[in-house]
């Protein structure tokens, strides 16, 4: 049961690319980037590991009943309410900026908001079984499509228009200072593990993990990469230009004798798998806070079905009304927002579980 | 209830989604599998489309006679094809567009107008080969090889080693050339596909600055460019022995080089370059025994070849192979200031040219 929060991990850090993160630090590439990628490890780290700590002294017990006893209801229902937001806008940027690169790239045809509605319907069947069939899902997901993309990443580096001059001159402007949007972005990598606060009703006791060491280093690998492979194949300068950046970089490659020669159609294929399986953990999260914020009518047998139709109406509203600009500005907002929050989060369960352990 | 309403909603989704999709049939479509564009002056019209459609058609060994060419002049390359549009009967895809071809006259002109279409359109692969057409990108076009078994894909086989391998054809892709075209200390260049009566002939090449079309290469300058920027694995090279030549034929080449400025001294480029090959022909009597002395020969009037063309790039203040991009690398400054230093620098670079030569062989007699 355990490999299921190191999935977890893993599937927040592929999914990155979806997220703005590589846009965001390529945008600033020459001033800071690579240093808020070199801090976003030990802070990534650090952060797990607390907020590990802290939920092993609640074992088997999800975030709303967490707060249900230990804080009084005036206080606990607006931290709910506010994560909840949280976790239905990280699912609903996902789908939106993944919607607008397969309108962009795979079927201009349709309309944007039919090829949105179809992968609503996916995800939204999805979120509301119960946790465990949720992360089955994820897995079967996340196994057949991650090591496609490691291939991919793998033939990117052996690609022989690949510049490593270029990524050296970026990593050459080290000597800049992080800015919060850099950090932000790059810390998202690390973020996977909060999904526990929900999941962490199917896990005993979590006090061995004994592969935690290695999410600082695949999660360093994988930032790298997404942040320097695009790099590599457009240019220092070139970089800049492109919206779809990584949808631009795959469709720059050629696997002459690979199953389809274009690249990007394999890459767009595996990246709505993991764009699909980030959204419906998000929203079963999203989903699973929202019976805690509301018992009573959690009862109900229609709620987990009104609950996740509102989440999709959010989304196609929120999609209605986006730009490519506005878009940009509210990943790099809700990535910003996202840090603190987790900061918060994790400093609350902490301080949480110190005063259960004082009074056990 | 729930099972009550599932076929409902799935009947919905199925209708909802078979009715808006705006998908076109095969045969109701042309593929562009070739594009150029050429520069024109004729008051407000300044660019000449020219596009190669292949009709689809099941048998593939006719294939190659189905394709018909298109030329439209207008006054942007968007205005050319809506136009084009009005004049054929079934959708235009680009999606499969491998070669584009630029004329003569128009690299004359301001790169990154001409790109920009290009570039901006989600459906034209990055991935599409680039070339100069030379008399112009429509004669190119035009031209119809009897060795084609689908339409234009005689050109397309030319580049990038899938078909013929050549020293003398510089492959780019799409995304490359706008990358250098963008990029700092790496200037981007172009084969030129000429068009004879009896076919292509594509063996030089031009070199471009951030705008415009800089210096055309000669056929061996083509050639020792490719084995310098170690694009290419097959090449023959000559070596003058006495009166007489000697060709060997290469079958690896390995290319790495560093650019260095020690303090108070002269700034150097250090170039490694190893191939690996057999002796194809030659004037003169050959012994096995002779082979490291063939090999110093190559190797003498291959340094002197490459050092020639790199001054001539540094005169002309180009920069194909990517120094600039390599100071740029090692150098903790500023974007500006250490292109600011780069550009005191290249004039006064020295090249130091590290050539291994193997000859394993003298071929199959002595």
């Amino acid at each position: 049961m355990i490999r299921y929060f190191y999935y977890l991990i893993l599937l927040n850090m592929l999914a990155n690319i979806v997220l703005f993160v590589p846009g965001i630090l390529i945008a600033r590439r020459f001033e800071g980037s690579i240093l808020s990628v070199a801090l976003s490890v030990p802070i990534g780290y650090v952060l797990t590991r607390i907020f590990m700590r802290a939920l092993a002294a609640f074992p088997g017990q999800g975030f709303p009943e967490i707060l249900r006893s230990t804080v009084p209801s005036w206080f606990g229902k607006p931290v709910l309410l506010l994560f909840i937001f949280m976790w239905i806008s990280a699912g609903s940027l996902t789908l939106v900026t993944f919607t607008d690169t397969i309108t962009t790239f795979i079927n201009p045809d349709i309309p944007n908001w039919l090829t949105l509605a179809s992968l609503l319907c996916i995800v939204a069947l999805i979120a509301r079984l119960s946790s465990d069939s949720v992360l089955y899902t994820m897995e079967i997901l996340l196994v057949l499509s991650a090591p496609m993309i490691l291939w991919i990443l793998y033939k990117s580096m052996l690609n022989p228009s690949f510049r490593y001059d270029a990524v050296f001159e970026i990593v050459s402007h080290y000597r800049h200072w992080p800015t919060l949007d850099t950090l932000a972005a790059a810390t998202y990598i690390f973020t996977g593990y909060v999904n526990m606060i929900i999941f962490n009703r199917l896990f005993g006791p979590l006090t061995k993990l004994r592969f935690l060491w290695t999410t600082p280093i695949v999660g360093c690998g994988v930032l790298l990469t997404s942040f320097l492979i695009p790099i590599g194949m457009q240019g220092t300068i070139g970089v800049g230009d492109f919206v779809f950046i990584w949808s631009s970089t795959t469709d720059s490659m050629r696997i002459e004798f690979g199953i389809v020669e274009r690249v990007m159609f394999i890459f767009i294929l595996l990246y709505s798998c993991i764009s699909v399986a980030g959204t419906f953990i998000h929203w079963h999260v999203a989903l699973e806070m929202s019976k805690g914020l509301l018992p009573r009518l959690s009862d109900n047998r229609y709620f987990s079905w009104i609950t996740v139709g509102l989440f999709c109406a959010l989304t196609m509203v929120f999609n209605w009304n986006m730009n490519q600009n506005t878009l940009e500005a509210a990943g790099r907002w809700w990535l910003e927002l996202r840090l603190i929050s987790e900061v918060a989060l994790v400093a609350l369960l902490y301080a949480l579980a110190r005063r259960k352990q004082r009074l056990c | 209830m729930l099972r009550r309403f599932l076929p409902l909603l799935l009947a919905l989704l199925l209708a909802v989604a078979s009715s808006g999709c705006g998908f076109k049939d095969i045969d109701r479509r042309f593929f562009v599998v070739g594009i150029g564009i050429d520069g024109i002056d004729q008051g407000k019209k300044r660019f000449r489309i020219t596009l190669r459609l292949a009709i689809p058609s099941s048998h593939n060994e006719n294939g190659a006679k189905k394709s018909q060419v298109i030329t439209q002049d207008a006054e942007s390359v968007t205005e050319a094809v809506r136009l084009i549009k009005s004049r054929v009967n079934k959708e235009l895809d680009f999606g499969y567009a491998k070669v584009i071809v630029l004329g003569k006259n128009i690299i004359q002109r301001d790169l990154r107008d001409t790109l920009d279409w290009m570039i901006r359109r989600r459906d034209i692969q990055m991935i599409a080969w680039m070339a100069v057409g030379d008399p112009s990108a429509e004669a190119v076009l035009k031209l119809k090889t009897s060795s084609e078994r689908l339409a234009g894909n005689a050109l397309m086989l030319s580049f990038g080693r899938t078909g013929v391998e050549s020293g003398y054809i510089v492959s780019q892709y799409l995304f490359d050339f706008y990358r250098k075209t963008r990029e700092l200390g790496l200037d981007p260049v172009l084969p030129i596909v000429q068009a004879t009566k009896s076919g292509y002939a594509i063996n030089t090449a031009v070199v471009f600055n951030k705008h415009s079309a800089q210096m055309y290469l000669t056929r061996d300058e083509t050639r020792i460019f490719n084995v310098t920027y170690g694009s290419i694995s097959k090449v023959e090279v000559e070596a003058p022995m006495g009166d007489e030549h000697l060709y060997a034929s290469i079958d690896k080449v390995n290319m790495s080089f560093k650019v260095r400025t020690p303090p108070g001294k002269r700034p150097y480029a250090q170039l490694k370059l190893y191939t690996d090959g057999l002796l194809e022909e030659s004037s003169v009597v050959t012994t096995p025994q002779q082979l490291s002395e063939y090999e110093e020969i190559i190797r003498k009037t291959g340094e002197t070849r490459i050092t020639q063309l790199l001054q001539k790039f540094q005169q002309a203040n180009l920069d194909p192979i990517g120094f600039g991009l390599d100071y740029r690398a090692r150098h903790f400054q500023s974007l500006d200031e250490e292109w600011r230093n780069w550009q005191q620098i290249y004039p006064q670079l020295e090249f130091r040219i590290d050539y291994t030569v193997k000859l394993k062989n003298t071929g199959v007699v002595r």
